[in-house]
């Protein structure tokens, strides 16, 4: 289906575009604040930053392939307890966007008074391949060692709550930059820019058709073949074997927003009775015990969510998989389900939500 | 030095001086996991000493010592593990009682991100360059626990610390002895050069991170992952006071905040996260160094801590680890101190 | 709260249903032993007026803090038992009774298995009442009030009878005049003069609908645009209609109001009964009563009859100044722990939680609740906490089991 859609289209490329798009924006007054990657001052890393005065435009670097910080759980710390109240002009990736539209669905999170800025996502690279690269030296629209949750992604397009979507990852490469105008308010925001031309032209889906059925393939292979194929219950043990308990995977996690860890607490983890039970039985145990309990029952909580953005596995510190553990265990949960993660607000978190006709095939 | 440590636990076990012994252990994927063994035959996968520290032992100690254990436990760990033992057993969090803690001259660790890389060379006291930051100017690496293996200027001998220790080496029909002339000289050349290490580091920290805008700069690359807290022995809190939900700012904070300076970062809290950690457990700081070492954004946490316990535990003249029995500045009062600091 | 002692433990022969089969002797031996346990023996038939009487004075003469009954099914004696606790002058829920009957007696033949099982089941029981803490049951008097939902016929019988015994009736109609199906016969003119003339004792409200009903029997509360109307007994008088192929279905709006109260339908739409013959106008869920056509297709004799009979229900049960005990065994949600995400607001199925929206957390109404713990599951936070089935309670529970 070839859908046609609004689209602004400038001859500069996609940094400059979008810098002088987000200095009109705050220069207008139309939006308080920016909301994006930014780099740090003096230190050569990146941050998540609202930015306010035009002239800090210059360090923000919209949409480079790198994540520090999940965009959403970023974001969950801006509007978890209220909604700005002022405009704020947000760039979220597309698994950023979706991560950030289950928190609202928890009430972590508001979508309100917020533009948001998407993109058709090329990845993003990991911590290590991007330790002391300059900002110049990344890919906008196709870095290098992606991450694997990337390579594998399907849902490079953005959801329906994009306004705009800003165009990276494409079967094809324009000169210039392409933004698609997914709302009137981009529509109205892309006249007032003053630049470029505004006319009709494919969606994102039309845009990226080829790259996503390479993607699929390339998720079937990772799926039949991957770090994680084939492998069970039993192989969660060796999978999870030299996990230190640093609890990284939960805190990059953008979806993990409760205070305190349930697999943290004294109700669940073993207490020194068990401890020595366990060791008498088996001759010897490591400690601190509980290593697999927290990663499958991180895994039962966040599987049905899940939007492997990857930020897990950039996280560990001893090189464990957990972010391809999660795509495995997450794309046949939530096939099951029957549940797309982030596309809807409306739609309820299937474990809040009890259908007696469902899930036969795996009950008895 | 394996074969001597892990003869020892042997003996322990066997004669019924421990019920179990609490060491690291090879483990997959380069991993020294802790373990809690009171069956000789596992013994064999004992890796006492390993070239890296990924969880603190007095961290895995506290994860099921906290209340009597009901069994002798003899742990293997290093100077300041054993040290964050005894800061914790004032924290509730570590019942020493039937814990008996085999230390050794520890030859320090290099860091994780290096053994990762295979970019390291053993662990030696000799070459700095092969050492952690944190290492490099330790001045506790040897000497503590209730005995430890004293590894220089002859064979290597196990010396006792407290009666304890000697206890158990008397019931192993081991030799207690003297400190041996060659062993102290060592100990004493090494302790003068750490000392001249720390005094530069500290320094070199205190010129480079001056002021307000010197701790901006040095938690400028934060991200907030709370890597520091998770893998500090001290930090025992389940939730800590920084992510308690009443701390969370709301929008209108933030936008308020980023009109007036023309940004504002996020997540937020940063510099108040690690004051504010440090006015809680820098006292009891062991200089471990394994918040720099778990820090993924390099920054150098562990010596900030170390620079800043060092300054704040010379106000109470309290030295963390040293002593069980000496209470904790924060938790007592004393009507008749600090008056240097009033008006 | 300390780990409690001085726990005493019966185990009953139950006459020959349990002492043929296991050896409550070697039971009573085993649970002896156990530390905590300062009482451990056997009796013939515990249910039995002397059984009572000995358990009375065998926790008063040895000042028992806990107790543990191995016996039948908690069904048939749970609530006897804790009358002899509160006799006794033990809080009730300071008693676990563990059933070697149907758990063991009745399914397992061997002599020494079936000792086994019972003595680790009982162990496990000991080890969980060492966690068990006193609850209060609140008593709350109930509402003697009624509310008819439907201004037909038979709901319009419902409300006169039961205003002219003298109590306060709301009547909700859903259009601008009662009368219902009947509207315009000479049969509903005289009642629907009387519901609108403001006899005494009735309320009626035209164009309402009910948005949310919450509560339970003698303590409902339901909601129509800003009203609350509280009542002790609800009766569903919303009619029925008739379908294409010649059946006849409940009123358009009916299954919305089923999901209010979360009422189980049958599978033609009209409201389950609480037993078919014996009790064919009262739901499942206690205080909800179905009169007329809701219930199915009747002449309007019938639908009068069914309301005479639904009203007499209602007199005798919702007597002014009856005392309800609440259930204490309710869930609490730590402030500190809830993020807010109402997760348990979307699986309680008693309406009993509710979101605040300036502390952006959930709290229990704890006498809504009725203590089934789904929230307490699907917390993701562990931050609920349910009273008597709490994580250390279960887990000693486990451990006494296992070990």
């Amino acid at each position: 289906m070839n859908t046609k859609i609004r689209v602004l289209e400038t001859e500069t490329g996609v940094r400059e575009t979008l810098g002088k798009f987000l200095v009109r924006l705050l220069e207008s007054g139309e939006v308080h604040s920016v909301f994006a990657l930014r780099k740090t001052p003096q230190v050569g890393r990146f941050c998540r930053s609202l930015v306010s005065d035009p002239d800090l435009v210059d360090e923000l670097v919209p949409f480079l392939p790198v994540m520090p910080v999940q965009g959403a759980a970023a974001l969950t710390a801006l509007t978890g307890t209220e909604p700005p109240d002022a405009p704020v002009a947000v760039l979220l990736r597309p698994c950023e966007l979706r991560a950030f539209v289950e928190n609202v669905k928890q009430a972590q999170g508001s979508l309100e008074n917020l533009f948001i800025i998407s993109c058709t996502c090329p990845g993003v690279i990991p911590a290590s391949v991007q330790a002391g690269k300059d900002p110049g030296e990344i890919s906008m629209t196709g870095p290098d060692n992606v991450r694997s949750t990337c390579e594998t992604c399907t849902q490079l397009v953005p959801g329906p709550q994009a306004d705009m979507t800003v165009i990276l990852a494409a079967d094809r490469e324009t000169p210039g930059t392409v933004i698609l105008l997914n709302s009137d308010r981009a529509v109205t925001l892309a006249e007032n820019f003053g630049e470029g031309s505004i006319g009709t032209g494919e969606d994102g889906h039309a845009r990226t058709a080829e790259t996503l059925r390479l993607r699929k393939e390339a998720r079937e292979a990772f799926l039949a073949g991957g770090p994680v194929a084939g492998k069970g219950m039993d192989s969660l043990v060796s999978l999870f074997a030299s996990c230190i308990g640093c609890r990284g995977c939960r805190e990059a996690c953008p979806l993990c927003t409760c205070i305190l860890c349930d697999y943290e607490t004294s109700r669940t983890l073993p207490s020194p009775e068990l401890v020595r039970l366990e060791t008498d039985l088996r001759g010897a145990l490591r400690v601190p015990a509980g290593t697999l309990q927290f990663h499958l029952g991180r895994l039962t909580h966040i599987s049905p969510i899940c939007v492997n953005c990857g930020q897990c596995s950039d996280a560990c510190p001893v090189g464990i998989p957990v972010a391809e553990i999660f795509l495995a265990a997450s794309v046949s949960v939530q096939e099951a389900l029957g549940y797309e993660p982030g596309m809807n607000p409306e739609e309820p978190t299937p474990m809040s939500t009890f259908r007696p006709d469902e899930l036969g095939d795996i009950t008895d | 030095m394996r074969d001597v440590l892990l003869n020892l636990m042997l003996r322990a076990l066997e004669s019924g001086v421990a019920d179990y012994v609490l060491t690291p252990s090879r483990g997959p994927g380069g991993t020294f996991p802790w373990i809690l063994v009171n069956d000789v035959r596992l013994l064999d996968r004992a890796e006492p000493f390993p070239p890296v520290m990924y969880v603190q032992g007095a961290k895995a100690l506290a994860s099921f010592a906290r209340s009597p254990f009901g069994g002798k436990v003899l742990a293997v760990m290093r100077p300041c593990e054993a040290r964050a033992a005894v800061e914790l057993s004032k924290l509730d969090q570590v019942t020493m009682q039937n814990v008996y803690f085999l230390t050794m001259d520890c030859p320090g660790a290099v860091p994780v991100k290096s053994y990762r890389n295979g970019d390291f060379t053993e662990p030696d006291p000799g070459e700095p360059e092969s050492l952690r930051p944190l290492c490099r100017q330790c001045t506790h690496f040897t000497g503590a626990g209730d005995l430890f293996l004293a590894l220089h200027g002859g064979p290597p001998v196990f010396r006792p610390v407290t009666g304890s220790g000697r206890e158990l080496l008397e019931t192993l029909g081991m030799e207690t002895g003297e400190d041996r002339a060659e062993w102290v000289e060592w100990r004493d050349a090494l302790l003068r050069h750490r000392k001249e290490a720390r005094k530069r580091g500290m320094e070199d920290m205190r010129r480079s991170y001056t002021g307000l805008g010197g701790l901006a700069r040095l938690y400028g690359g934060c991200i907030s992952c709370r890597n520091c807290r998770t893998v500090c022995p001290i930090c025992y809190c389940r939730l800590c006071f920084i992510d308690m939900k009443d701390r969370r700012s709301p929008a209108s904070d933030h936008l308020h905040r980023s009109g007036e300076r023309g940004g504002d970062r996020l997540p937020g809290g940063t510099l108040l996260f690690h004051m504010g950690r440090m006015a809680h457990m820098s006292l009891s700081c062991v200089s471990c160094g394994m918040c720099e070492d778990a820090c993924p954004s390099d920054i150098p946490v562990g010596r900030m801590v170390s620079m800043v316990s060092e300054k704040t535990a010379a106000v109470f003249g309290y030295e963390a680890g040293r002593d069980t029995e000496e209470p904790l500045p924060l938790n007592t009062f004393e009507p008749d101190e600090l008056h240097e600091y009033e008006d | 709260m300390t780990v409690g002692k001085r726990i005493g433990v019966f185990v009953c022969a139950c006459g020959p249903n349990i002492a043929d089969v296991l050896d409550i002797e070697r039971v009573a031996g085993e649970i002896g032993k156990l530390d905590g346990v300062i009482l451990s023996e056997t009796f013939g038939l515990l249910c039995s007026p002397d059984g009572r009487k000995h358990l009375v004075s065998r926790i008063r003469g040895n000042d028992l803090h806990r107790v543990v009954i191995a016996a039948c099914s908690p069904r048939d004696h749970e609530t006897t038992f804790m009358k002899v606790c509160e006799e006794a002058d033990l809080n009730p829920f300071m008693m676990e009774m563990v059933n070697i009957r149907e758990h063991v007696a009745w399914v397992t033949p061997d002599r020494d298995a079936a000792t086994e099982k019972a003595v680790r089941l009982v162990r496990g029981a000991v080890r969980r009442t060492m966690r068990h803490e006193p609850l209060e049951k609140m008593k709350i008097v109930c509402n003697p009030d009624t509310v008819v939902i439907g201004g037909g016929l038979a709901g319009m019988t419902t409300a006169i009878l039961l205003a002219e015994a003298g109590r306060q009736v709301t009547l909700i109609e859903k259009s601008d005049s009662p009368g219902g199906f009947l509207s315009g016969d000479r049969r509903v003119a005289e009642p629907a003069r009387t519901v609108s003339s403001g006899k005494k004792g009735i309320k009626m409200l035209l164009n309402t609908q009910p948005e949310e009903i919450v509560g339970f029997f003698g303590n409902f509360v339901l909601s129509a645009g800003n009203m609350e109307i509280k009542a002790g007994a609800v009766v569903l008088a919303t009619g029925c209609i008739a379908t294409e192929n010649g059946g006849f279905a409940p009123a358009e709006d009916f299954g919305r109001l089923a999901e209010l109260l979360r009422l189980p339908l049958d599978d033609e739409g009209f409201p389950e009964r609480e037993h078919a013959s014996l009790s064919p106008l009262a739901t499942p869920i206690e205080g909800v009563y179905v009169t007329g056509c809701a219930g199915g297709p009747c002449f309007p004799e019938e639908a009068v009859a069914r309301s005479e009979a639904v009203a007499g229900a209602i007199l005798s049960s919702l007597v002014p100044g009856r005392e309800l005990e609440t259930e204490p065994r309710t869930s609490v949600i730590s402030e500190t722990l809830c993020r807010g995400c109402k997760t348990c607001l979307e699986v309680c199925t008693y309406g009993a939680i509710s979101f605040d929206a300036e502390k952006l957390v959930c709290g229990v109404n704890g006498v809504l609740c009725r203590g089934c713990g789904n929230c307490a599951a699907a917390c993701p936070s562990g931050a609920i906490r349910s009273r008597h089935f709490t994580p250390d309670q279960l887990r000693y529970q486990v451990e006494g089991l296992l070990r």
